[in-house]
This record gives structure tokens, sequence and C-alpha cells, in this order.
């Protein structure tokens, strides 16, 4: 559990067209992505578009390999989503485990699904990959701001998502400091049963609770000592604004989008 | 224009009906561009006394004049933060953003101000501590001492009139404690901002014009550095220790040595000894 190592929504800061455009243009590109994605019905286009993956990563200065991270916490799921389709299609037998049975059509439409979600993870995680989190929680806000009408606290919820992810690093910090704390007066976390390990635990998450409360406490003071008092009447350093470079740029990926889509639905 | 404590007291009420008078009915004037330090031991009321001024708790009884703008009113909600300051002990629970210019803008967003007015005090306020090639970075990958500073700066793009400073260095090592101090005196030099400063440390403070010494919610004391830190028995009285020039120039008197007693700063200690033949 290392808290400066941590990072968050794998963020890579770099000057790029695609870190420049509006976090709300994106956010509704990368949506307009996965939805299309999901009525490409042809293999062949689908591992066209996935030549588009690098092309991106290039135009958002965001190594390649990089990008690929994003895929591995969900390799299990992938594999699984294989598996599944490989052994449960009809067709003919390629080979047989037992009673379950490989067959051609499963092995076709197990790569495929499979590069469908693994086109969907790394599309999406363009998104994280070049907006901060800062300009996300104002995208959200910006987006979910309509809402204000019927009460809905917009305004809340992204500070609430900026406060939590500026404590995030605090809090694992602190919690390093209380285990290795707890561990020189012998506590054990890593040791017995699962039970046991979770009841180890209890010295940690106390005095980290009490303590995350104790900060709560002081910010909140800190934040009316800044004169915070809500969301109306606030501006902002960094306002969203849509250019016309956003627009070009909203423009060419929805063009781009039909297109594949098309293509896919003419062969 | 001043902040006048006019016969201002504060009481925290706790469970079960107890009362703690945290500061008892006190009178003070601060003018705008002076320098006044408070000290005293823990628990004496020197954070509630913080807190009166900019009108984060309103007094008991008594009132809060700021600029002439009572604290207790309605209006002066915002007011009061934005003509004084306050910086709290804990850098770390005072930043709200996770890019150090994001936190900057935060106080100046709050009040409202245009956007292109609130770049030019982020980094006005960012060079005058001197963080301006850290605006990019992450609070968190800063040091304590860095952090602070920020927490300064956040403060000063909101461009009050006084700055209170609630025991500022104590959670810093000496490098970032110099590094405030730093930034503090630069602050005085080249703005008109009355400044209150907070604290334990005596050393700190030995530029101030006045120091007010607390004792459990009263002011004992009131006068000029010299007049304070060289009165051992009021130091006493307050759990406080004298800074060690003085106990050097005291125990060099004792031994017979004719040193005057009432130094307090490594110069004049110096330049005492370099006199002697």
């Amino acid at each position: 559990m290392s808290g400066r190592s941590l990072a968050l929504g794998q963020y890579y800061a770099a000057k790029s067209p695609l870190h420049a455009l509006d976090p709300r243009v994106k956010l509704f590109l990368s949506l307009t992505i996965v939805t299309a994605l999901f009525f490409v019905d042809n293999l062949a286009v689908l591992v066209g578009a996935a030549f588009l993956v690098p092309v991106l990563a290039s135009v958002a200065k965001v190594p390649f390999k990089w990008v690929l991270k994003g895929v591995r916490p969900l390799v299990f799921i992938l594999f699984f989503t294989f598996l599944i389709h490989l052994f449960l299609t009809e067709g003919a037998t390629l080979f047989a485990i037992g009673p379950l049975r490989a067959t051609g059509e499963g092995l076709l439409k197990g790569i495929f699904y499979s590069t469908r979600l693994i086109l969907v993870i790394l599309f999406s995680s363009f998104i994280t990959l070049t907006t901060s989190p800062v300009q996300l929680a104002d995208a959200i806000e910006s987006i979910l701001s309509p809402l204000k009408v019927i009460r809905f606290p917009a305004h809340e919820i992204a500070l609430m998502m900026t406060i939590a992810l500026r404590f995030i690093p605090t809090l694992l910090t602190e919690a390093e400091t209380i285990m290795k704390a707890q561990k020189g007066r012998g506590a054990n976390f890593d040791s017995g049963n699962i039970l046991k390990r979770a009841r180890s635990f209890i010295p940690l998450l106390i005095p980290l609770f009490i303590s995350a409360f104790r900060r709560a406490d002081e910010l909140a003071l800190a934040m009316e000592a800044r004169g915070y008092a809500g969301g109306s009447g606030r501006t902002r350093l960094h306002s969203l604004k849509i250019t016309p470079r956003d627009v070009a740029w909203l423009f060419l990926g929805l063009l781009i989008i039909f297109s594949v889509v098309g293509l896919s639905w003419r062969l | 224009m001043s902040i006048n404590l006019n016969a201002a007291s504060f009481s925290y009420l706790r469970p079960k009906g107890r009362v703690i008078k945290a500061i008892l009915p006190t009178t003070l004037s601060i003018q705008p561009g002076e320098f006044v330090a408070v000290v005293g031991a823990n628990g004496s009321g020197k954070s509630t006394l913080a807190k009166l001024l900019n009108g984060l708790l309103l007094p008991t009884n008594g009132e809060v004049l700021i600029d002439g703008h009572n604290t207790k009113d309605a209006d002066n909600k915002i007011f009061a933060p934005r003509q004084v300051g306050l910086v709290f002990q804990n850098p770390d629970n005072q930043l709200t953003a996770t890019i150090v210019e994001d936190d900057v803008a935060f106080g100046p967003e709050n009040l409202g101000i245009p956007p292109e007015e609130i770049r030019a005090r982020v980094d006005r306020a960012l060079k005058t501590v001197g963080m301006t090639e850290f605006k990019d970075k992450d609070p968190h990958n800063l040091s304590a001492g860095q952090r602070q500073k920020i927490a300064v700066a956040g403060i000063l793009a909101m461009e009050p009139k006084y700055l209170v400073m609630d025991e500022p260095t104590s959670m810093l090592d000496p490098v970032g404690r110099r590094d405030i101090l730093e930034t503090l005196s630069e602050l005085r030099q080249k703005s008109s901002i009355g400044i209150v400063y907070i604290t334990h440390i005596i050393e700190e403070i030995v530029e101030a014009d006045r120091i007010l010494v607390m004792t459990e919610g009263k002011i004992t004391a009131i006068g000029a550095p010299r007049e304070i830190l060289t009165d051992e028995s009021l130091m006493e009285m307050a759990s406080l220790y004298v800074t060690r020039p003085t106990e050097l120039a005291r125990r060099l008197a004792k031994k017979g040595v004719p040193v005057s007693k009432d130094l307090i700063t490594v110069e004049e200690v110096v330049k005492e000894l370099c006199s002697l033949k």
C-alpha cells in the first residue's frame, strides 16, 4: 500500500489536442464510441477499428504501452468471456475437454466479443488518460447542472469528488503510518485466516476514521474561512467553454465513428 | 479602519450544559499594517481568538468589528473572510484541490470574482510566496512547508487587509518553518497587510510590533517584544521560555559580565559582547 505511487485514474499529463479538448466533448465522444462498438457486428471492421487506438494514443501523446495498461485489471474477465463463448456456442466440434466442447463458431465468437470488450476498455480509457480528475469533476458538474432546477446537488457532488480525490493519497499515507506504528507494537496484519486478518485491521481503521473525521472538521472550517458558502455565486478559474476547435473535433470524431459503423453494415 | 474587539467573549457549550469560557471579555484593537504576535500556552484561547477575528466564531457577548462591520450581521458572512484571512496549523487540512493553482483559486472563486481577475490574483499570490513554478503540481507531492505556502497563497489571493496565522509553522520541519517566516517578512515589507501571528515559538516574533500574552482566556500582557520577552515572571506565568539570546545575556549578567539583561536577538548579544573590552 504505497500512497506515493498511486496513479489516480491513470491520468497522463501532456500537452496534446486531446488533453485540450473540452472534457464534456470527450465524455460525449467516448460514450458514442462505446455505443457504436456495440453496433459493429463485423470482426474485420472491429479489428480495423483497433488500429485507431495507437493513432489516438499518438494524437494524445500518451505512450501506447501506458494505454494498454488499462486492460490489465480486466484480463480475467476477458479470458472468462472468451471461454464462455468458446465452449457454449453450438457448432462443429474443434476439441473437447470432458463434457465441454469447443466449437469453431465459438472460437470466432469468443475472439469477436473479447476484441469488442478490449476496444470498449481502450477507447473509454482515453477519457481518464487525458482528463485530470478536477476537469472531469467540472465536466460532471456542468453536465448535471440543468438538474439543479429540481434541487439536484450537482455542485456539491463535483466538490465531493474533488475533495475525495484530494484526500485519498493523504489518507493512504496516514494508513501506512498507522500500520507501521501498530506493527511496531506487535500487531500482525498479514497472517492467520481471513476472519483473523479482517479483525487485525480494526486497530488500523479506527484511528484512520477518527483522523478522517477530524480532518473533515478542520477542512470545513478552512473552507468557511476562505469564504465558501455553497455553489451559488461562485465563479471558476477554468470555466468550461466550447470553442470552435472543440466543435471541429466533435464533428471529426462523429464522422469517423459513423463511417466505421456504416462500413460494418455495408459488409 | 481596524479590527476591534469590544468586550468580546466566547464560550463553548459542551454536553450536559457545561460551559467552557475560552475567551473572557476582551477589548483589543488591531491596526492595518501592524504585526501583532499572540503567545500563550495550549488552551489559553489563542485559536479561539483567531476565529473570532474573522467571523468564523461569533462572540457570545460583546462584539467584533472589522473596519466597522459587525461580524454578527448576516450581511457580513462573506465580508469577514474577505477582509481577514485565516491560515491554520495543518497545511493538509486546508487544501481543497489536487492542483496547486486550482487550490489557490478556491477563495477568489467563492467571492465570485471574474475568471480573468482570478487568474491574475492566483499568479500574483503564487509569486508572493515563491511557488510559481509549482502551479501545476499536486500539493500532495510537495513538502509540508511548500503546502503551507500554498495555503498562505490561497488566502492572499482573496486580498484580505488582515492576515491571521494560527501556529502556521508548528507542523513544519526547520526548513519549512524558515520558508514560511521568510515569506512573512517579505509580505510585511512589500504590502501593508496587518498580521496577527499566533505561536508559541518566541524566536519567531522578536520583530513583532506588539506581543499579546494570553493565559486562560485573558490577555494578561501586551507590549513591545523587548518589554514582554525579558519579563521573566510574565513568561513563566504564561508557560513560555525566554529566547536563547536573552537566556545567555541573563546568565552572563549573573556571572558578573556587564551586559544588558534585556537583549532579545542574537545580533544584539553579539554587538553587546563585542563592545566589551
